[in-house]
């Protein structure tokens, strides 16, 4: 880890576009100095001997085991559809992708 | 033995006289549950053997139900419709037991107060001017008050322990593995359990045993057989060897937790148990490991939320595209806890920071687990104290009032100091009333927590119903009720 960490509001402003959420430049530096105390908080992870130790992604090894192949019954398209706030027909409506559309 | 009529009948007055002061539920199924009841005292006087017949249960907001909404008191799912039940529902409901609401939660289960609310904070029943704890601050907060006798709530890293301490109830917090998470709104894959908020240690069995066991709707869900929980919860005679977790430089008590503690030794001892002290070395290191874990899990699973399939969708101008529609859902859905979060998730699992911040949490996770798995007797080489419980405040201050952390996010973290470990370690644990403390001219409650072995429900029932048993603290009601 840095020494000490380092973000400023062009780093928030990276993070925020990573987490496809909207940061105004008036609101940056306040998340960059709450971040920043947040990280600096956990660099007394530094001082932990993980030489050697496997990383831990579960406490059970027992997840992740197959179902039985076999059909079962589901939720109907309808009743996906009721949860969306826009459709067309049987489909999701948003707004247009191509031509345009953003950068998504 | 009362009728399912009159529990419901006696939850619904009790909700619509005390929940005005606290704050606990945000909708209430009043006819829905009237029209359960029903149903199931006929079924009740056809002869069918319900163990939770009539039972009236709060059900935190971010697992979902037919009945109502599925909000996680955030604005980003306002109005949300689930189309199914979660299984812990359905297979309340197939024991008899009558959903009456859903109760409020931090924004997602992520704060330690029930103030990250879009509904408001809650109240705690003792002094309606602190805090219920949180994330779980609703279910704690309707069981305190004797609005229902049973809630559940989400434990992602204390959620269910640290209210049930604060508003003086008991609070499990299962196994990872143990109790199915299908239709549970995913905070942190590696951490969320489910388990119930009650007055007694053995109503928390009785809830246990109903929702606990393998589903297939849930791939991490157990296959390990289950025990008979109530019959353990009523066990006395064993040799009881309890581990007294040392404590660590970083975690300041309150002087109320420091009391409690030495109240619940001397319990133990009374009892005739063994108690040893015990070291968890890394363990002053799990907020960090925690907050870098949860965030960057939260930051992947809350992806999902971008107003496209269901929940809030912001309105974007003809020019503006899907990027922007995503954006704009997010940013205006989200919370600033949920936000601060996700980012600090995104920034631990980014190119750059993922081996220096994520691995090494994860590496500190092991070393964690296997300083748990030590004091237990349950490492690689059965080595260590070999205790069958270890107890440890549940929270390093009482309630405190509503606001004090404001926008302090470490300070809030820390409140996690003894319940994260846990959870990275995949343990069951329990909180229990352990007394009164007079904080601020007000007596509130103060709780420990016994952690046990994994899988090993039983064993930590067994010595929470006699800890309950002698100490005589549980079923302690908050003033007026």
């Amino acid at each position: 880890m840095p020494d000490t960490p380092q973000i400023g509001p062009d780093e928030v402003q990276k993070v925020a576009r990573l987490s496809r959420l909207e940061v105004r430049d008036e609101e940056a530096p306040a998340l960059a100095g709450e971040l920043c105390a947040i990280l600096a908080f956990m660099e007394g992870l530094r001082s932990v001997d993980v030489e050697g130790v496997r990383p831990m992604t579960h406490p059970d090894d027992e997840v992740n085991r197959l179902a039985e192949d076999e059909p079962s019954g589901t939720l109907s398209r309808d009743a996906f559809l009721a949860m969306a706030p826009e459709t067309m027909g049987p489909f999701v409506r948003v707004p247009k992708v191509i031509d345009g559309g953003g950068s998504a | 033995m009362k009728s399912a009529r009159e529990q419901v009948a006696e939850a619904l007055a009790r909700i619509e006289e005390r929940n005005g002061a606290c704050n606990a539920f945000v909708e209430v199924y009043a006819e829905e549950a009237t029209t359960r009841a029903a149903a199931i005292d006929e079924r009740v006087a056809g002869g069918e053997d319900l163990p939770l017949a009539g039972m009236p249960i709060a059900v935190k907001d971010n697992i979902c139900t037919k009945v109502g909404k599925t909000t996680c008191a955030s604005r980003i799912l306002e109005g949300y419709r689930s189309p199914f039940d979660a299984t812990v529902v359905g297979r309340l409901e197939a024991a008899g037991a009558v959903i009456v609401g859903k109760v409020n939660m931090d924004e997602f289960g992520m704060g330690s107060g029930t103030e990250h609310s879009v509904y408001g904070p809650t109240g705690n029943p003792w002094d309606t001017t602190r805090v219920a704890g949180g994330s779980s601050g609703g279910s704690a907060a309707a069981v305190a008050a004797g609005m229902v006798p049973v809630a559940l709530g989400t434990d992602t890293g204390g959620s269910i322990r640290q209210p049930a301490a604060m508003c003086g109830v008991v609070g499990l917090k299962p196994t990872y593995g143990r109790v199915s998470r299908y239709g549970l709104v995913a905070f942190a894959s590696s951490l969320d359990q489910i388990g119930p908020l009650t007055r007694t240690v053995e109503e928390a069995a009785r809830v246990l045993g109903v929702i606990a066991g393998e589903d297939p709707n849930d791939a991490t869900s157990s296959t390990r057989p289950l025990h008979d929980f109530v019959a353990a919860s009523r066990e006395t005679p064993w040799n009881l060897r309890v581990g007294v977790v040392r404590g660590w430089s970083s975690a300041k008590n309150h002087p109320a937790v420091d009391g409690a503690m030495e109240r619940a030794k001397g319990v133990f001892r009374a009892m005739g148990a063994e108690v040893v002290v015990v070291d968890l070395p890394h363990a002053e290191h799990a907020v960090s490991a925690y907050y870098i874990v949860a965030p960057a899990e939260a930051s992947s699973n809350l992806a999902r939320f971008d107003g496209v399939r269901y929940g809030r969708r912001a309105e974007v101008g003809a020019g503006e595209g899907l990027e922007a529609l995503y954006v704009r859902s997010r940013s205006e859905g989200f919370g600033a806890e949920v936000k601060r979060r996700i980012m600090l998730g995104t920034y631990a699992l980014s190119a750059g920071h993922c081996d220096e911040y994520y691995k090494t949490a994860l590496k500190v996770r092991r070393r964690i687990k296997e300083d748990y798995d030590t004091a237990l007797g349950t490492g690689e080489h059965g080595e260590g104290a070999r205790c069958d419980v270890l107890l440890l405040p549940t929270s390093p201050t009482p309630a405190y009032p509503i606001g004090e952390k404001g926008n302090d996010p470490v300070s809030e973290y820390l409140q996690d100091i003894y319940t994260v470990g846990v959870n990275l370690a995949g343990l069951p644990a329990i909180s229990l009333p352990c007394g009164l403390a007079e904080v601020g001219g007000k007596e509130l409650p103060v709780g420990v927590q016994l952690v046990g072995r994994a899988f090993d429900e039983a064993g930590l029932l067994r010595a929470a119903g006699m800890f309950e048993r002698a100490s005589g603290f549980s079923g302690v009601s908050a003033p007026g009720v």
